[in-house]
């Protein structure tokens, strides 16, 4: 049976960053990835921008690795492999019909878009943006349709529904949801965001549950529970992610909604690891178990679990961050911004004054916040509206100097 | 037109003499901070800028660049060679 002394599940960020945190620090043992994916690393936060979707910057600029890397840093690299079993007591892992054995295993397997369930969302036609085999499908869809539903108010529905109008496909926002970004944001936040989706032509419907999925073999609407009809030609679903931890939790390690780690990124099984969106971890900052699910602490955490996997015996600590912006509005959030029955918040600005923050708070201390604010254009053209309808005129003579 | 910023570094013994951002690209994911917390900060747009060019070694700068999930920071050597992304 092949032995890795390190091995590690997931290609993502999490799964290569430590790989090559592992590398920089024991250059001769055994390490592989194993991912479901058939790719290199690629950047899972371009999908959704307008470079990739619509295709404005070269489609080269997605990877973050290429083939030649894994191979330079002795790292086996076996890709297109779904992991079915794994056994904690014998150290070994289980993909088709192939089983290896490792010394030290890191559990980066990352989530997966939430699947719709209702009524004909089996037919042809609904899109999920999670993965680059997910986001091309789309972006060749984004060609030829003319009407989108976007079922969903999250990152991937606000900056997808950006895409889509610049496509120029007429786009209905479908929402279980009081407001936008519910309960991420409050109301005055969600406010700006909505805002912003209308001034673009986005029609919403607010608190509206999708009865049926119409139409042949092919979308062609949607009817919801309070009757309305809306015809469409595409439906991209932003419900959400699941975690894949079925075979994760037949191996009796614990498992709360993701992996349960400590500080450390160690799993309740000797020498497992778990690291990036699927490892919820015990926040020594917030002293909360928290599950981050953005770049900056996947890629954190693989570090860090690279390391412990070496050896050293370091704790995760980070005050995270991610941002998402679409039609003019930058929405940044930090912390830990869970309104938790412990918890209070605290709003500072205004929906009209286009920037508004919301602190979330625990017994006096700050623990998370979530900002939004309109970003305005700088470049006052008021006087040289004459000027921008001559096509001979040089526009870097507007930029200041 | 490419909206970038420019930043030149003067560290001695650093093969690096120029630090770039592309503010198109930038998203404000911010692993940048938490690689070289002493290079970048981020600006009132969530967009990286420099506060310390000469302030962390080569490996930090390029660990820096490398984190950045859109390519953002461009890295150039003394003679004006781009270095990263390659």
């Amino acid at each position: 049976m092949q032995k890795y002394k390190y091995l590690i599940i997931g290609g993502g960020v999490a799964g290569t960053t430590a790989a090559e945190t592992i590398r920089a620090n024991d250059q001769n043992s055994s390490l592989a990835i194993i991912t479901d994916e058939s790719y290199p690393l690629y950047s899972r936060v371009m999908l959704s921008k307008p470079s990739f979707l619509l295709e404005e910057a070269p489609a080269a600029g997605v990877w973050l690795k290429n083939p030649e890397w894994y191979k330079e840093n002795g790292i086996e690299y076996l890709s297109g492999k779904s992991v079915v079993a794994l056994d904690v007591a014998a150290k070994t892992v289980t993909f088709g019909n192939e089983t290896v054995n490792y010394e030290k295993l890191l559990l980066a397997v990352g989530t997966r878009s939430r699947r719709w369930n209702v009524k004909g969302s089996d037919k042809q036609e609904i899109y999920y943006l999670r993965t680059l085999d997910e986001a091309q499908k789309l972006a060749t869809a984004m060609k030829i349709k003319k009407c989108a539903v976007v079922i969903g108010s999250s990152c991937i529905a606000f900056e997808a529904i950006e895409n889509l109008r610049s496509a120029r496909i007429a786009v209905c926002e479908v929402m279980l949801e009081k407001y936008f970004w519910e309960p991420m944001l409050d109301e005055e936040g969600g406010r700006i965001v909505e805002r912003a989706l209308l001034g673009n032509g986005v029609k919403i419907y607010r608190q509206s549950e999708v009865l049926e999925v119409t139409g042949g073999e092919n979308v062609e609407g949607i009817l919801t529970k309070s009757g309305e009809k809306i015809p469409c030609d595409l439906i991209l679903c932003g419900i959400g992610v699941v975690y894949p931890v079925g075979w994760i939790k037949t191996a009796g390690l614990k498992i709360n909604r993701g992996i349960a780690v400590n500080e450390y990124l160690e799993t309740s099984a000797p020498g497992v690891w778990a690291a990036g969106d699927v490892a919820e971890f015990k926040d020594i900052v917030l002293n909360e178990l928290y599950l981050a699910g953005n770049w900056m602490s996947a890629r954190e955490q693989g570090r860090i679990a690279g390391l412990n996997m070496t050896g050293r015996r370091e704790p995760f600590q980070l005050v995270s961050f991610y941002t998402s912006h679409a039609f003019g509005v930058n929405v940044a959030f930090a912390g830990d911004i869970r309104l938790l029955p412990s918890r209070t918040s605290l709003g500072r600005g205004s929906a009209d004054s286009g920037s508004h923050a919301r602190l979330i708070l625990q017994k006096g201390k700050i623990m998370g916040t979530a900002m939004v604010k309109l970003i305005e254009s700088k470049l006052d053209v008021s006087q040289e509206l004459n000027e921008l309808a001559d096509p001979d005129f040089d526009l870097k003579l507007l930029l200041p100097n | 037109m490419a909206n970038t910023k420019e930043y030149q570094r003067n560290r001695a013994n650093s093969n690096i003499g120029r630090i770039v951002i592309d503010r198109d690209l930038c998203i404000g994911a911010a692993s940048c901070l938490a690689v070289s917390a002493a290079t970048f900060e981020l600006d009132d747009e969530n967009k990286a800028v420099v506060a310390g060019a000469d302030a962390a070694d080569d490996g930090e700068l390029v660990a820096a660049a490398e984190s950045c999930p859109t390519k953002a920071i461009l890295l150039f050597d003394k003679v004006g060679k781009q270095i990263y992304p390659k």
